[in-house]
């Protein structure tokens, strides 16, 4: 059965551009590396150097060259075992990692104990298409929770956003 | 002073408040666990802000209470629902729900909770036989050793994780550079901080850990959709739980399952990256494939849930023992114990054994209550427990969410430290999308500090002469043998097959 998932592995997963994004992630840090005085550059050129051999095989394992399959075998390359195994789409992707964006952005502007409730009941509202009704209790329960166990229990001021508190984005 | 530290924390674990930490981890590891897709790891993660304003040893019997339970935890949806709580679980669903759906689903959660006590318990009792030698081997160990066994965790877990050796490896080599951001212990020099104050202490370990399992796991789950119980667009039908004390008695007339089990548990779990899911696979397929009964395998054979259930808890114990020993976490559940001593101001490493005995116990015996605690809690509560799972995952998500990025803001009450947590978040989501594996991430960041100390001293006590040094020294050297055999090994493993598929009519 893995066998099968991993030839259904998605072509976005398998494709070349992960490692060729790691391949020059590994190549930037490299050159910032040999910056550093020699001590402090050490580990990290070696880190960088050996990341630079590795991403060049992973990017060698899915180019289909030859050798590729050897690669792909003898390093270890296969996707097996995969977590994920659905393939969503970029849009659904991103529209996800937005939510969690959102989440980060209230929190900063309107502070963390006002941002929960806000952000749970938007979610379950526009993403999971729940009723308004499950939304608001969603929100209250988590506003409930927050307040009830921090706020009250701890005795701990949660942050109050940027558009209350002073010192700016320089106060985090 | 081994025993007077356990008779100590046990003692404790009897005092009403720390019994409670316990009961409640417990609970939450039961409530996680049964939920596909979080998981003890996820829960753990969630904890470490909570455990900041508890003593030293009460996080560590609330941290010990989620970690012995999770795993019975998931085994309940396993033979109820067809879905494993956690990875390791899946194995469970073998034999587990065929079971239930003849009706059986009481005897194979009976079996399961004992097999998960009992395994767990023999799982801890050889970790508690361990520490004892522990203590002289790491007392023998110096600088250059220190540095090959975390050369040789990091080979351990990349090749462990199967198929993802290359992407393995590159994950680590990426969790190293985060570890090595910030001030340079040495020399004072920083590193890869772009000029931001923030990070001159380097990547804070606990919103990097939130972030990389709670969120990027809460970006899949919303991806999946529907409930959390739902497989392939189809709820499980309900089942009737009835004939527990038949599957409680199966396990002692399947004893030596039950301890073929436990031993594999033991031994895979002190592999540093193996884990449960390793352990409760091959402990299914060796009693599977030893039995006189094998057809039945897979159409709901009581072994098949005590096989694998046995295993997965006693990896709890064999994964302390890299843990406790070298401060080399085993897997991602001990790297967020570890966590969770640095809350606590103590430093993971090799001396953890030696520095904090009293709390490295506390958890054992957590651990141990947690194992027999769980069982009996998930027998009385599956019905309710079970529910979990039908919850809409666009009402977990936002939950957990908020949760977790209020939990790591409250740790030291900076904002920076919750865009950190999303920003790793995100990170761990694109691993998980393009199948590089977090833990070889997590581990290399956790040891990346330990690992570049200690080579500079071998450089400093060596006068530069690391490779003649390390070869100079017997235990290195069986280090560097171990290290290059790791390494090996997938093409060791794989050549055999590539040699049969390359000769035609075989």
């Amino acid at each position: 059965m893995l066998d099968t998932e991993s030839t259904k592995a998605p072509a976005a997963v398998t494709s070349i551009w992960p490692a060729v994004v790691l391949l020059v992630f590994a190549c930037v840090m490299l050159a910032v590396s040999w910056g550093y005085p020699p001590v402090a550059a050490r580990f990290p050129v070696m880190v960088a150097s050996a990341m630079i051999a590795l991403t060049f095989l992973d990017l060698w394992s899915r180019s289909g060259l030859p050798g590729a399959d050897a690669v792909t075998t003898i390093g270890g390359a296969e996707f097996r075992r995969r977590e994920m195994m659905h393939n969503p789409s970029f849009a659904n992707q991103a529209e996800c990692v937005g939510w969690i964006a959102l989440a980060f952005a209230l929190m900063a502007t309107v502070g963390i104990l006002a941002a929960s409730p806000i952000f749970a009941a938007a979610f379950v509202r526009l993403r999971g298409k729940r009723t308004l009704a499950v939304a608001a209790i969603v929100g209250l329960g988590v506003l409930g929770f927050q307040f009830a166990v921090f706020e009250w229990a701890l005795d701990y001021e949660l942050y109050r956003g940027l558009l209350s508190s002073s010192g700016g984005v320089s106060a985090w | 002073m081994g025993l007077e530290a356990l008779i100590a924390a046990f003692f404790a674990v009897l005092n009403g408040g720390s019994l409670l930490y316990l009961m409640t981890g417990v609970m939450l590891g039961l409530t996680f666990g049964v939920i596909p897709g979080l998981g003890g790891t996820t829960a753990l993660a969630l904890l470490i802000p909570v455990t900041y304003t508890l003593e030293p040893l009460d996080a560590m019997y609330l941290a010990g209470g989620v970690m012995g339970a999770t795993s019975f935890g998931g085994s309940i949806s396993a033979i109820l629902l067809n879905t494993p709580g956690t990875a390791p679980n899946a194995a469970t669903t073998f034999d587990g729900y065929p079971l239930a759906r003849q009706g059986k689903a009481g005897m194979a959660i009976g079996a399961a909770a004992t097999a998960s006590a009992l395994g767990g318990l023999i799982g801890l009792f050889t970790l508690l036989l361990f520490i004892p030698i522990a203590r002289d081997v790491v007392l023998s160990f110096g600088s250059s050793e220190f540095f090959l066994l975390t050369i040789l965790g990091l080979a351990a877990i990349a090749v462990s994780v199967k198929g993802k050796l290359l992407r393995g490896l590159v994950a680590a080599c990426i969790g190293l550079l985060l570890a090595f951001t910030g001030a340079n212990q040495f020399t004072g020099d920083t590193r890869f901080t772009a000029g931001i104050d923030y990070l001159w202490d380097g990547i804070p370990l606990v919103p990097a850990l939130t972030g990389l399992f709670a969120i990027s796991q809460m970006i899949e789950l919303a991806l999946k959709g529907g409930s959390v119980a739902e497989d392939g667009g189809e709820v499980a039908p309900k089942m009737k739980i009835t004939g527990v004390g038949a599957g409680i008695l199966s396990v002692f007339r399947h004893w030596t399952v039950l301890i073929r089990g436990s031993v594999i548990g033991t031994v895979i779990g002190a592999v540093p990256g193996l884990g449960g899911t390793v352990a409760a696979f091959l402990s299914y397929s060796s009693t599977a494939q030893t039995a006189k009964d094998r057809d039945t395998f897979g159409t709901g054979n009581i072994k098949g849930v005590i096989a694998p259930e046995a295993a997965n808890n006693a990896k709890d114990g064999g994964s302390l023992i890299p843990t406790v020993a070298f401060g080399i976490p085993g897997s991602a559940e001990t790297a967020i114990f570890l966590a969770i001593l640095v809350l606590h101001g103590m430093e993971p490493g090799p001396t953890i054994l030696l520095q904090h005995e009293r709390e490295v116990y506390g958890l054992i015996v957590a651990l141990t209550v947690s194992a027999v605690g769980a069982s009996i809690i998930g027998l009385l509560f599956s019905r309710v427990l079970v529910l979990i799972t039908r919850i809409d995952v666009n009402i977990v998500v936002p939950v957990v969410v908020t949760l977790s990025l209020t939990g790591v803001y409250v740790l030291e009450g900076r904002m920076a430290d919750v865009l950190l947590s999303v920003l790793m978040g995100i990170l761990g989501y694109l691993m998980i999308r393009f199948d590089y594996p977090r833990l070889t991430l997590v581990i290399a960041l956790v040891l990346g500090e330990t690992a570049e100390r200690s080579f500079h001293q071998i450089r400093l006590i060596s006068d530069g002469q690391v490779i003649e040094y390390m070869f100079g020294r017997p235990i290195s050297i069986i280090l560097i043998v171990a290290i290059v055999i790791t390494f090996l090994l997938p093409a060791m493993r794989s050549l055999p097959a590539r040699r049969r598929r390359a000769r035609p009519g075989e």
